[in-house]
This record gives structure tokens, sequence and C-alpha cells, in this order.
């Protein structure tokens, strides 16, 4: 059900597509990246093993078949973060 | 209040936080002796609530950990389920305001010391701000005990919601936790160590006042003293509302002409 219009329209949901920040271990800090350490919930929730950096202009966009689910659900500060990050 | 799509969240964040003062005065009563029969069986429930979703909280080894253990109980069915338990408590009388009483700060020196207790009584102001927040929404009709269930992932995960406003809306609910976490110390008459008793007032202070500055910023709401939350501290909620729609309009363009994939990279990876 599409909601985004005035009232409800039936749908079909055919392709969606996502927007994925993704993280590398280089770090730049005057480019004032989302930094996530591996020993907190975010790291943990990422699977991460050593300090992993988000950078503005760091982002793919592709289907979402493409992305493998993890199980885990992102920490909503992390989230929050990487919506920044992103302009959103 | 405001026709922004996040008025439901904004209800959700501000009530929950409400109840949960109520649900501390429901506490002091408690322990004074003064409750009526039939609310005793609310606070055996509050009891096993405060278990579940405060214990965890206080087994913080560090201040990190402190609030990723906070965040942990926003995932955690139970506290969704306390919310909308605790919903009635603000609409069961004609509803006044929500406050930290010097009774219950009286509760709360014993396991947080003077200095940290002292802290958490100086957010009056802010949860005044809170109770203005609350009255203006039941005056509006809004109903805390029938906010959908799923209000808070849908608050999360809306693209058309500026990060800005959802970190004030996720603020109001990490304050809600640190009082559910003090009070399953109140019950256990546990006295905290001293950095995390600080961590606790200094992390509902910060949130709190988080939270206030989005109610501060509502137009044609309620009305909030500059000494309590200076203009420079409000939000701008127009220009963040068109900040995240050109922003959205931007990013599904670029999907569009992206094709099958696209991959941007603005910083390689060293390795």
């Amino acid at each position: 059900m599409l909601t985004h219009a005035a009232a409800p329209m039936p749908g079909e949901l055919v392709r969606v597509k996502i927007l994925a920040p993704w993280g590398t271990g280089t770090f730049r800090p005057e480019k004032h990246p989302v930094t996530v350490e591996p020993r907190t919930a975010a790291g943990v929730a990422l699977g991460i093993e050593k300090p992993t950096h988000f950078y503005r202009g760091n982002v793919t966009i592709c289907d979402a078949a493409r992305a493998q689910r993890t199980g885990r659900r992102c920490p909503p500060e992390l989230l929050i973060r990487l919506s920044a990050l992103v302009g959103l | 209040m405001t026709s922004v799509t996040w008025s439901e969240p904004l209800a959700g964040s501000a009530t929950g936080g409400g109840s949960i003062l109520r649900w501390f005065g429901l506490l002091t009563r408690w322990f004074r002796g003064v409750l009526s029969p039939n609310e005793v069986p609310r606070v055996e429930l509050m009891k096993v609530r405060a278990h579940v979703l405060g214990a965890p909280v206080l087994a913080a080894a560090s201040r990190t950990e402190l609030v990723d253990r906070v965040d942990a109980v926003l995932e955690n069915p139970e506290f969704s389920e306390l919310m909308r338990e605790l919903a009635p408590m603000l609409t069961a009388d004609a509803f006044v305001s929500v406050a930290i009483s010097a009774e219950d700060l009286a509760e709360m020196e014993p396991v947080l010391g003077a200095a940290s207790t002292a802290i958490i009584a100086r957010t009056a102001p802010l949860t005044d701000v809170c109770s203005g927040v609350i009255a203006h929404l039941l005056a509006a009709g809004t109903k805390p005990e029938e906010l959908p269930a799923d209000w808070y992932d849908r608050m999360l995960f809306d693209p058309g919601l500026h990060s800005t406003i959802k970190r004030s809306l996720l603020a109001g609910l990490r304050a809600s936790i640190v009082m559910i976490a003090i009070s399953h110390a109140v019950f256990q008459a546990q006295r905290l160590e001293p950095w995390l008793a600080l961590a606790l007032a200094e992390i509902y202070r910060e949130e709190l006042y988080m939270s206030a500055r989005l109610y501060a910023s509502v137009p044609g709401g309620i009305d909030v003293p500059e000494s309590v939350i200076p203009l420079q501290d409000r939000f701008d909620l127009d220009r963040l509302q068109a900040e995240v729609e050109a922003k959205e309009f931007l990013w599904n363009s670029v999907a569009e002409l992206a094709g099958d994939e696209l991959s941007l990279c603005e910083v390689a990876d060293d390795d």
C-alpha cells in the first residue's frame, strides 16, 4: 500500500534500490568521517574487527537483492549519523 | 501542534518520557506506603519491567558501553510494550504535569549520591517543557495508548525525516530509559558506583535537553523560555524539512540514473 499520496493507493513492489554508505579502514580526519570502533555495539552490528570510517562520498546505490543481510540491526545512533552523513 | 509527518513519533517520544516520570512518582509513593490498593499491582509490574530493562543498563563498565546498553533497550520489545502500558497513566486523571518531586529525589539520593542527584534536580525546567508538550498533545486529542506499536521503527527508518529530528526524538526515549535504570537501582537499594551515577545523571540531562530543543522549535507549540532553550539552540524545522526533501530528491534522481549499480568512492581503502 502506497501512502505517499493524499489517500492510500494500492501498488506493487517491483524493484527496491538501496543507498548504502560503506566503510573503509583508511582514516582521513580532515574529511570528518563517521568512525565505528570494533568493540562497540555498532562495531559488533557491522561485524568489523578494526576501526572503520564512513565518508560522505563513499556510497553505493544498487538493487536491494545485491545486499547480503546480516540479520543484525544497526544501532540507532549509527543509523542516524550515517543518515546525516549522506544528507538525510 | 504540527502537520509534519513526525507528529506521531513526537507524541510517542514525549508521552513515553512523561509516563516514566509518572511511574517514578508512583514508585516514590510506594516506598512511602501511600499507594492506593489498586495501584500496588502496577508497582509489582514495574519492578519486573525495571529489572528486565534497567539491570542490563546498570551492568555497563564504561560510559561508552552505557550509551550502547541504553540504546539496546530501545530494541527490546518490552520497552515499547512498557510505554503502551504506562500511557494511560497520563490520561487517567486530568493531566497537570509530570515532574520529579522532592520526594522522588530523596529516593534517588541513596543510589546516585548527592552530586548526581543534584544534576537531575536541575533538569526541572526541562521536564516542565516535556509537561507542556504532553498537555498540548493531549488537548489536541492525542491518545498515547493508541500510538501504533511500530512508531519507533517507522520514525527511525523514515528517509523523509531529518536526522536532527530523529536524534531529538531518540533523545526523549534515552532519557526515559535512564530513568528506568535509576528506578531499578532504587528498587534494589543499589548504591551505584560514582562514575556510573554521574554518567546516568549527565546522560539524562543531555538527552532531555536535546529533546527539549525539538519541543521548543515546533511553531505554534508551547512557549519555552529562552532561559531554558536559547534561540540559537532551536531548530528551523522548515529548513530541515526542505533540506531532507532536496536530498531525497537528489538521491532518488541519482538512483534512477545509476542503472543497475553505482558505487561512489571518496576515500579508497588503503589495505
